[in-house]
């Protein structure tokens, strides 16, 4: 089930709402683990059992491994990462391992077709981290089965992140408060992810889907294309990120922020430090740190930097466009480790800046690319004079999706953030909030209620991964 | 005090918000059509293990919560006005406003489909015209955007070059060129098809060149029928839009008998009446889509044959060309096969007129 669903918000939603704030505290874990079981089970109905099967082995594993000493313990950890990951291999890889083996030793092993589970990379993520955890002795194990599974298996980031750790929300689990300022929090960062989501993502997806049908193609296509799709990855992402903040908010739960404005950064570092950030520590606490990190001699850094990388680009996709992805993200991040702080610190902000976009334009070129071939063309478009240089139909869609360009390019920026917030901050600013924002969230609802009904266009991007 | 009070708005406003839309979801009497969109509306499906399982039963309730939802032409209203008005896209979903027209632009000319088209044509003349002492004319219909889009800055079609490959490619018959007599004002402001009261010229131009006799328009009785919301308003759904539909009649076109060989069935008369309760009003000129139909027109001067291979544009030519021929066959080969042909029409000593719209040759994958 899609957040920005009409079954969802008119459906799903209210009635999961009204029948968790009837029941008294006791009961509402288990309503939202039934809730989001339900969840699951409506987008994937099949794949419920792999879902109660993950929830098991962390389950299991953090009690044995909490009770066991020594090399045991370590045995015992590797064995849950290892069923996970297991998992995670069988259902999102083995095609793509096939062909691979098929290609290099002209086999020809027919295709599987498995479908992937949706949110698969997420929820295994969770349960390996909850482990590790335990393993580490940073968490007691969770006794209550139902806490357990509702860690895994909470619907509102269940299926796209961000990647919650056990540590954050280990005490919510056990016991919660439910304010009127929460739950107002939270409806406004569902409000507003949606409107992202739906309003700025899926307009920029039509603009990608146009110019990928198009005969018409130009240089100039490709370029707005290349900040068409970037801003749909974005918002699209960040949009549900916001969604599921403001859904565990309004059910009591502090989930970590996933994104903070990455298009603003200055530098491929920065702006991994701002784009899906639950990632990004998650590979950071445990693969890149447990390798060693950067206290290792100059070959094996590289090494480290290369590995983590590979597996972040593997992690979004069993296609070797991910993989360029990663690597590609890793050459950067090691072309600016190498430059000395003294020069990039002299660097003028706007050129940090405009590097920086260039990159991650090119980083989403391949990430959407159609397979190796696929970047290969795109490349071609954008960098040589095979096709004109300007079309009509450019100059036409350029002009159509104007407004939505503005509105998406500042919208990435803080700068709708802080105006909003230094309005409120006075006296006579307080008082136009107090009418604006129930005003602006009634308008997002009917605008994205209007969108829904009327639109074919609503893919998550990140439900593949 | 201010911040709390925003808070408890805000909790307020979308707490009713969902819960009224979603009780009123549950609680409404689905609708069977939804006119506007002239389609029927999805139902609730029926539940059971395997329609669980296999995720048709989510999919078919997604479907029937967007039919059924409470407002829907007005929530597409505003999904519009959103797009058009506030985010000024000049189109939506390629449907866009121009000069007071709605209309839905092509961008790509499709070579092979005006190749395909002229191939099918041409191998019709070959198996059941050829050497039958039949005259042979081909015309084109403009779909509006050739008035309205380059003119407005859309993307357009290259008519020319399309022309140019259909002239090149068909073999045996006479062109008859209608683009000159024809002008955006002359197609429904809501609709993709032309207005029958406007076919004048095109009417003139074709009994000039096939030699039939036409009445002047003045002889005809125009008949207001209904409004009349064409195929693009609900698709630009930017409100309520519509058009005055009319019909021409004289004592042939109301003395005429149109034989459908699909339903087997003969109607008096060239205007079908009983339409104007359905999706599509401009299915009232010889009862919309149709195979195969046969006027005949007992009032008719002299014994003449007319076969008309035609698209929907056909229907409200037809009735116009009546005065001179005794008998028309209607051919719509997007619903019957060529291969049949024979078995339903002698073109011995007849008129034959193909006679198509641009859409349809740059989409000829639809004829059969």
């Amino acid at each position: 089930m899609l957040f920005s669903s009409l079954t969802f918000l008119f459906a799903f939603l209210p009635i999961v709402m009204a029948v968790y704030y009837l029941l008294p505290s006791k009961g509402k874990n288990l309503w939202l683990l039934a809730a989001s079981l339900f969840f699951y089970f409506y987008g994937e109905p099949k794949y419920l059992v792999l879902m109660l099967a993950v929830i098991t082995v962390s389950y299991i594993f953090g009690l044995l491994t909490e009770k066991a000493e020594g090399k045991k313990r370590l045995i015992l950890l590797w064995a849950s990462v290892l069923l996970n990951l297991s998992a995670l291999i069988y259902f999102k890889y083995t095609d793509f391992f096939i062909s691979v083996t098929n290609s290099v030793f002209n086999t020809e092993i027919g295709l599987l077709g498995i479908a992937l589970p949706i949110g698969i990379s997420f929820f295994t993520f969770q349960s390996i981290s909850y482990n590790i955890d335990v393993y580490r002795k940073d968490v007691p194990a969770q006794k209550n089965p139902i806490n357990l599974a509702l860690y895994v298996s909470l619907f509102p980031q269940l299926v796209a992140g961000p990647i919650v750790r056990y540590t954050d929300i280990e005490r919510d689990l056990r016991s919660r408060t439910h304010t009127i300022d929460g739950f107002a929090y939270g409806i406004r960062r569902f409000a507003v992810g949606l409107g992202k989501k739906v309003l700025l993502a899926n307009s920029f997806g039509s603009f990608c889907e146009i110019f990928r049908e198009t005969d018409e193609k130009s240089t100039l296509f490709f370029w707005i294309y290349a900040v068409a799709y970037s801003l749909q990855v974005y918002f699209d992402f960040s949009g549900y990120s916001d969604m599921a903040i403001g859904l565990g908010s309004m059910f009591g739960f502090k989930f970590p922020e996933n994104f903070r404005h990455p298009y603003i950064s200055k530098s491929v570092t920065e702006f991994w430090r701002r784009w899906h950030i639950s990632l990004g520590s998650w590979f950071r606490d445990y693969v890149y740190i447990p390798m060693g990190g950067n206290r290792v001699k100059t070959p094996r850094f590289f090494f480290n930097i290369l590995t983590v990388w590979f597996l972040t680009g593997f992690w979004h996709g069993a296609d070797w466009t991910f993989i360029i992805w990663g690597l590609y993200f890793a050459a950067l991040l090691l072309i600016e480790k190498s430059i000395p702080k003294k020069i990039k610190e002299k660097a003028p902000s706007a050129i940090s800046h405009i590097y920086l976009i260039f990159a991650v334009l090119i980083g989403f070129v391949i990430f959407n690319a159609n397979g190796v071939e696929g970047i290969a063309n795109d490349f071609k478009g954008m960098f040589t004079s095979a096709y004109p240089l300007c079309t009509e139909a450019t100059l036409y869609y350029l002009r159509s999706y104007a407004v939505l360009f503005i509105i998406g390019i500042i919208g990435a920026t803080p700068a709708v953030k802080i105006a909003a917030e230094k309005l409120d901050s006075t006296k006579a600013g307080e008082k136009i909030c107090n009418l604006a924002q129930p005003a602006v969230i009634l308008a997002l609802l009917v605008a994205v209620t209007a969108y829904l009904i009327d639109g074919s266009y609503n893919p998550f991007l990140y439900f593949r991964f | 005090m201010g911040k709390k009070i925003r808070n408890i708005a805000c909790i307020i406003i979308f707490s009713a918000f969902i819960l009224t839309l979603g009780a009123a979801c549950i609680l409404r009497e689905p609708v069977e059509i939804l006119v506007s969109e002239r389609r029927k509306a999805q139902q609730l499906p029926e539940a059971s293990v395997e329609s669980v399982m296999d995720k048709s039963f989510f999919d078919g309730f997604e479907k029937y919560l967007t039919d059924q939802f409470p407002m829907r032409d007005g929530f597409r209203t505003i999904n519009a006005a959103i797009r058009m008005k506030l985010l000024r896209q000049t189109d939506n979903s390629k449907v866009y406003l121009a000069d007071g027209h709605i209309s839905e632009f092509q961008s790509v000319l499709s070579e092979n489909s005006v190749k395909n088209a002229a191939a099918k044509f041409n191998s019709i003349f070959e198996k059941y015209i050829k050497g039958k002492n039949a005259r042979v004319y081909y015309s084109v219909v403009p779909d509006k955007n050739y008035y309205l889009a380059e003119k407005n800055g859309f993307p357009s079609i290259d008519y020319g070059r399309m022309l140019e490959i259909y002239h090149s490619e068909i073999k045996n018959m006479e062109y008859i060129d209608i683009f000159d007599c024809l002008g955006a004002d002359d197609y429904y402001t809501t609709d993709s098809h032309w207005k029958q009261e406007n076919l004048g010229k095109v009417i003139d131009r074709l009994s000039k060149k096939m030699g039939f006799k036409s009445k002047p328009f003045s002889d005809y009785t125009a008949q207001k029928i209904s409004d009349f919301e064409g195929v693009y308003a609900p698709r630009l759904a930017l409100g309520k839009m519509s058009d005055e539909i009319i019909a021409l009649k004289s004592p042939v076109t109301d003395g005429a008998k149109v034989f459908n060989l699909e339903t087997n069935k003969t109607m008096q008369g060239v205007y079908d009446m009983s339409k104007l309760s359905g999706y599509d009003k401009y299915e009232i000129y010889l009862s919309g889509a149709a195979a195969f139909l046969t006027i005949e027109n007992p009032l008719a001067e002299e014994k003449r044959e007319l076969v008309v291979f035609r698209d929907s544009f056909g229907s409200s030519l037809v009735p116009l060309m009546l005065d001179g021929y005794s008998k028309i066959t209607v051919v719509d080969i997007r619903y019957i096969s060529p291969q049949i042909l024979g078995e339903y029409v002698d073109f011995t000593d007849c008129d034959v007129l193909f006679i198509y719209n641009t859409l349809i040759l740059n989409q000829s994958n639809i004829l059969k």
